[in-house]
């Protein structure tokens, strides 16, 4: 029951932190996560927004929007499962 | 080394705007995010200025604001989003003059993390409850009620989360005094099928909980919504914005969607998003405006009845620069806030728009139907900058900042100073000496111009006319005039004092010798003779004639100057005279009649003074200044018992300083004029940016002045709100480096927006383009620099472009270097040749008589050819991963420092046998570096990075040693490295600090002709700091103790522990944060006291001591 009682509250932990890795963490999870943060940084940080935006020639909105459109799947879909991920 | 960081103008880029009463006051406010700080703005709904009512440094990211105002009250509260990982409720309090936190409630780590709620902020508009959401997840909801004496109160938050969702964006919906309802634009990621969705949270206050009440599927190009008024004023629910079309949706309501007309020359292509909006409720109607990208606004009018919204309309109204916030004003004015754009704009309704709407329009070229009535100018989204002596007659350097994007970007030359706006200019027969303005209880304010051996009466009407003022001498001279009390006025001219008495009748008292200069008042007047007995003092008795006292003042030297106290509120006399002798003194005399002319206090000069006055600096502050031959300006404050102390000694300029007091304070006229005056409980000295003055007098708000031979009335404008002015010189596209041709002081520069680019020659004296080539399509301008090659004595500017240049991956189909002339004296270009080169040409150099070509990760060198440009040599690798920026080093002219883009600064060293590039020194950390600045030392350099710190490095002495010995730094070279793949040395970090803004230009140089050199940077948001060298270590104790002080008795308002700000990437490290110190001049009185007395200082001390250093350093 201990046991149990500690695997669950392990789960609850990796629920809340996102990004919390564990044996089964493929490179697609783990890269798509890092990007997801990084995206969210810049589209928090005003100063960085800006800067992406000048750079790519847009408004500063479209630039954030884009970065959040981008968060959903910022390194495409995951790919297949192969029998060795198994 | 220790830096003490000084803001010397915050960021000007605004990123949030709310409109409300913020004072408590029937007048609607502003309150804007500027960088990390909060300001309160306040529009004269009568002469359409604006005014920076306060500002202050929260230290933290300021990511969104919601005003919101709790039932029954009559003031607005602001409800803060930041970085903090804290629900921050801020107040602005008209008693203390500042912002106070009055809720603060902890939720989250501090930081913009993903998953931490702070990004979108939306208050209830019946001010119940506010949510606080991330980007990501989290969305917390605070109830806020009232106590019992109508303070805010917070319940405890509930929760809202939803977990896989990013956020798009958050507003409140107008309900009435329904439950609370939010709206959000979000999208899962882990439920594929599910589409982008519009979402309602109520929050069910009978129950204390939020149920994601009711979801709606959008277009996947959702990015904005508006919420429409409510609960009786209007329909409710919101306007969801998507790429070119609004539609309306509200839960049980129909859709009502309508597309965004287009521009007539662009009816294809993708839709325009929209930036900002703004909603504006009438009596018994709104409308809507919202501005696309382009600065298009439209107006959005919605038809509704008791059933719902029939239709949504939208029609064209106008062109605006993009803002990054729009605000309607009740009093009929239309804010607009610029993001990277610069200048904030206030705009007076003319007409409403003619509604028409017609799906495809012509842009207005001039606005219809608004007016520019203000304009507060800031240099924002600065992407180069260098600090450069070009004006001619000007000592110190002007910052010459290009910036913007796009069709909004400038050349911006930033100077010290006030912004002076001219009311009207006269031309007089002849040079006056000296203007002074009477108030008269008939005529108004009348101006006495004094010329050599005449004096002039003008009235200002709508233009300066003559007038006529029975009694004055207008065939002499004049050295004083004043109105009287009860009438009448007193003239001093070098023979006489005239009393002239209200009903005309003029007594004059006839001088034993020439009167060299005096002073008069409503009731007094003191003149000094040239010869004999020196100083005569007069009163105004009780029958309203002028007396001569019976004793007179001998101060044992010839006397240059006078000038009376400033007569106290209650008092009906000046109480000191203080009087500037030969002898290099200042005196200051008692006026009472107990105490007859008594010696108070003396304070020796350091020239004889040429003028004296005092200051009432208000609080019971009085200073007294002095204004000396030799330009120096000598400040002392003086006591109750008119002693004089804390004497301070500035450097204004090279002519004898004229001093004039003015209402707040004085105007001091030297070869700048410059205005004495208190800002924010610091005494500052501020240059007015406009010609050289000889007089100066008040008139009303706005200043008369001589200025050669003409009369010139000037109003200063937003005074110490902001340290520097700035001009602006349009550019087309936005600006990606310059460059100046040495002799003729002309810009080159490149400018590039999307594909299209081209090289501009433009002048900064008057800012007209001398010459502009135009590159082929496709061609991207990246890099420029000016080159002079061995053997040719020709100035060049080399330009690196690419065409078809991708940003991800980073590449191109062809890179060239495009090789210019300057012809005509160094007003154009003309191009010699253009030498296709490997790679993005990312940075160009002028290198020991080659240029230097950095693509990509290599370093190459080119001699000057006929035909093109000709390789001498080629390192493919140098840097780790991509080099941003290069720059030369200042004493070697065969060694460079190369930045990477993600991987620091390195040291560089040519070797000219074996023609190769060897890393000599390296970092052991990935710093994302923007820009670099190397000391004098040449083993120095300042740099920073992409997420806002600045650290300085430094080469370890071995390298030093090393490099001595080896210059080529071949020897070293092939070495045995430290690690594989790393140069022999690596770099130690001596000083780090977190700005919390990108730095994008860093320059090292003296802002004053007497000052010491400091490291001056800027931020892409148009901040201006620097950073001074701390000398003794006293000073460097002394700061630090006072920063930590502060630190823990008046931590910043926002609630973000200041030392965790400043240390975000990096921990803090040999900086002190002198904004932070300056705070010090805002605190109250036992604030004060407990951090004086922590720091074991008197308070004078420590208000000395910052002074000091921004005398010697900055401004």
């Amino acid at each position: 029951m201990e046991k149990f009682g500690m695997h669950s509250q392990t789960e609850q932990l990796h629920a809340r932190h996102i990004g919390t890795g564990n044996a089964d963490t493929t490179k697609h999870q783990w890269l798509t996560n890092q990007h997801r943060d990084t995206l969210a940084h810049y589209v928090a940080d005003y100063s960085m927004a800006t800067f992406i935006s000048i750079v790519e020639g847009e408004s500063i909105v479209r630039t954030k929007f884009n970065m959040l459109q981008r968060m959903r799947q910022p390194c495409g879909p995951p790919p297949a499962q192969t029998k060795e991920d198994n | 080394m220790f830096l003490y960081n000084l803001t010397l103008q915050p960021a000007s880029a605004i990123s949030s705007t709310v409109l409300g009463h913020f004072s408590g006051t029937k007048q609607q406010e502003l309150v804007v995010a500027r960088g990390p700080r909060l300001e309160l703005w306040q529009a004269d709904t009568t002469t359409g200025k604006l005014s920076i009512e306060h500002s202050e440094d929260l230290f933290c990211r300021i990511r969104g604001l919601a005003p919101f105002r709790i039932a029954g009250g009559t003031k607005d509260y602001i409800a803060l989003a930041a970085d903090t990982g804290a629900f921050c409720v801020l107040e602005y309090s008209t008693k203390e003059r500042r912002f106070l936190a009055v809720q603060y409630h902890e939720f989250g780590r501090t930081g913009l993390r993903r998953l931490v709620a702070g990004q979108y902020v939306a208050a209830d508009p019946r001010g119940r409850a506010v949510m606080v959401a991330a980007v990501e997840r989290s969305k917390i909801v605070y109830i806020i009620t009232r106590d019992s004496e109508a303070r805010v109160v917070l319940a405890s938050p509930l929760e809202a989360s939803r977990p896989s969702t990013v956020c798009f964006d958050v507003v409140a919906v107008d309900v009435g005094y329904e439950n609370p309802v939010f709206a959000a634009i979000e999208s899962s990621y882990e439920e594929e099928a599910e589409g982008k969705q519009l979402v309602y949270y109520e929050l069910d206050l009978g129950l204390n909980h939020v149920v994601r009440k009711w979801s709606t599927e959008v277009g996947d190009s959702a990015h904005r919504l508006i919420a429409l008024p409510g609960g009786g004023d209007g329909p409710s629910g919101v306007l969801v914005c998507m790429e070119g079309r609004i539609e309306y949706r509200h839960q049980g309501g129909a859709v009502q969607g309508v597309d965004m007309p287009r521009r007539l020359e662009d009816p294809e292509g993708r839709g325009q998003m929209v930036v900002a909006s703004a909603v504006h409720r009438m009596k018994q109607a709104f409308f809507i405006l919202a501005q696309a990208e382009n600065g298009d606004v439209f107006k959005i009018t919605v038809d509704y009845s008791d059933e719902g919204v029939r239709r949504v309309g939208i029609g064209y109204f106008d062109t605006l620069p993009a803002a990054s916030d729009l605000c309607i004003l009740r009093a009929g004015f239309l804010f607009a806030a610029s993001g990277a754009g610069g200048s904030h704009q206030l705009f007076q309704f003319e007409n409403l728009g003619n509604d028409e709407e017609s799906a495809q329009y012509t842009a207005h070229e001039e606005l219809e139907s608004l007016a520019l009535v203000d304009e507060i100018e800031g240099a924002s989204a600065v992407v180069r900058a260098q600090a450069l002596h070009v004006a001619a007659g000007e000592e110190a350097p002007q910052i010459y900042a290009l910036c913007g994007a796009g069709a909004q970007s400038s050349l911006k030359i930033l100077r010290h100073g006030a912004d002076v706006s001219e009311v009207a200019v006269s031309e007089l027969p002849a040079a006056p000496r000296a203007v002074w303005t009477l108030q008269t209880e008939d005529r108004g304010e009348l101006i006495v111009v004094g010329f050599a051996a005449s004096t002039l009466v003008l009235a200002m009407g709508d233009d300066l006319a003559e007038a006529d003022l029975p009694g004055v001498a207008l065939d002499e001279a004049t050295l004083a005039v004043s109105a009287m009390d009860g009438g009448g006025l007193v003239q001093v001219t070098p023979r006489a004092v005239r009393h002239v008495r209200g009903d005309g009748r003029v007594t004059e008292w006839a001088a034993p010798s020439a009167i060299a200069c005096a002073a008069v008042n409503a009731r007094q007047a003191v003149v000094a003779l040239t010869r004999g007995s020196p100083v005569v003092y007069f009163e105004v008795d009780a029958n309203g004639v002028l007396r001569e006292h019976a004793d007179r003042l001998d101060v044992g030297a010839d006397v240059t100057c006078v000038a009376l106290s400033p007569v106290a509120q209650t008092r009906l006399l000046a109480g000191l005279v203080a009087v500037g002798c030969a002898d290099q003194t200042v005196r200051v005399h008692a006026l009472e009649a107990h105490r007859s002319l008594e010696a108070l206090g003396l304070q020796a000069v350091a020239d004889v003074a040429h003028s004296v006055a005092f200051a009432d600096h208000g609080g019971g502050v009085v200073a007294l200044y002095a204004g000396l031959r030799n330009g120096l300006l000598v400040r002392a404050h003086v006591d109750a018992m008119g002693d004089l102390d804390d004497a301070r000694t500035r450097f204004l300029g090279a002519r004898a300083v004229q001093l004039c007091p003015v209402a707040s304070g004085a105007v001091a006229l030297s070869s700048a004029p410059w205005l004495c005056h208190v800002m924010q409980g610091r005494v500052r000295a501020t240059p007015l940016s406009y010609d050289a003055l000889e007089w100066a007098a008040p008139l009303g708000d706005a200043l008369v002045c001589v200025a050669g031979a003409s009369l010139r009335v000037l109003h200063v404008d937003r005074l110490g709100a902001q340290a520097l002015t700035c001009a602006s010189i349009p550019l087309a596209l936005t600006p990606r480096g310059f460059c100046t041709h040495p002799g003729s002081r002309f810009f080159a520069v490149a400018e590039t927006t999307g594909a299209s680019s081209l090289v501009r020659v433009v002048s900064p004296f008057d800012g007209s383009s001398t010459f502009v080539d135009d590159l082929p399509p496709a061609h991207s301008a990246l890099c420029v620099a000016a080159v002079r090659f061995a053997d040719d004595a020709g100035e060049y500017v080399a330009v690196g472009c690419a065409e078809g240049l991708r940003l991800r991956p980073r590449g191109c189909d062809a890179a060239t270097i495009r090789l210019y002339r300057w012809v005509e004296d160094g007003t154009a270009l003309e191009l010699v040749h253009a030498t296709p080169v490997d790679g993005v040409p990312q940075a160009l150099l002028a290198f020991d008589g080659q240029l230097l070509v950095a693509a990509g990760r290599s370093l190459a060198l080119y001699a000057l050819g006929t035909r093109r440009l000709l390789r001498k040599a080629l390192t493919a690798v140098v840097a780790p991963h991509l080099i941003a920026s290069v720059c030369a080093h200042p004493t070697q002219p065969r060694w460079l420092f190369v930045a990477d883009a993600r991987e620091s600064v390195l040291l560089v060293a040519f070797n000219a046998v074996a023609r190769a590039f060897h890393v000599v020194v390296d970092d052991s950390l990935p710093r994302h570096i923007t820009c670099m600045h190397p000391l004098e030392d040449g083993l120095t350099v300042v740099a920073a990075d992409k997420f806002g710190s600045l650290f300085v490095l430094r080469a370890p002495e071995a390298a030093a040693q090393c490099l001595d010995a080896d210059p080529s730094a071949a020897r070293a070279a092939y070495e045995r490295p430290r690690m594989p793949g790393a140069a022999p040395f690596c770099w130690r970090a001596v000083a780090e600090f977190h700005v919390g803004d990108m730095v994008t230009a860093i320059d090292v140089c003296s802002l004053a002709p007497h000052a010491r050199p400091v490291i001056l940077y800027a931020t892409l948001l148009g901040a201006v700091h620097v950073a001074v060298p701390l000398v003794g270590q006293g000073d460097v104790d002394f700061f630090t103790a006072l920063e930590s002080a502060l630190r823990k008795h008046c931590p910043p308002v926002s609630g973000r522990d200041h030392q965790a700000y400043r240390s975000a990437f990096m921990p803090v490290r040999s900086v002190v944060d002198g904004d932070l110190c300056e705070s010090f001049y805002l605190l109250t009185e036992e604030q004060r006291t407990l951090v004086a007395g922590e720091v074991d200082r008197a308070q004078m001390d420590i208000l000395k001591k910052m002074e000091d250093v921004r005398a010697m350093f900055a401004f």
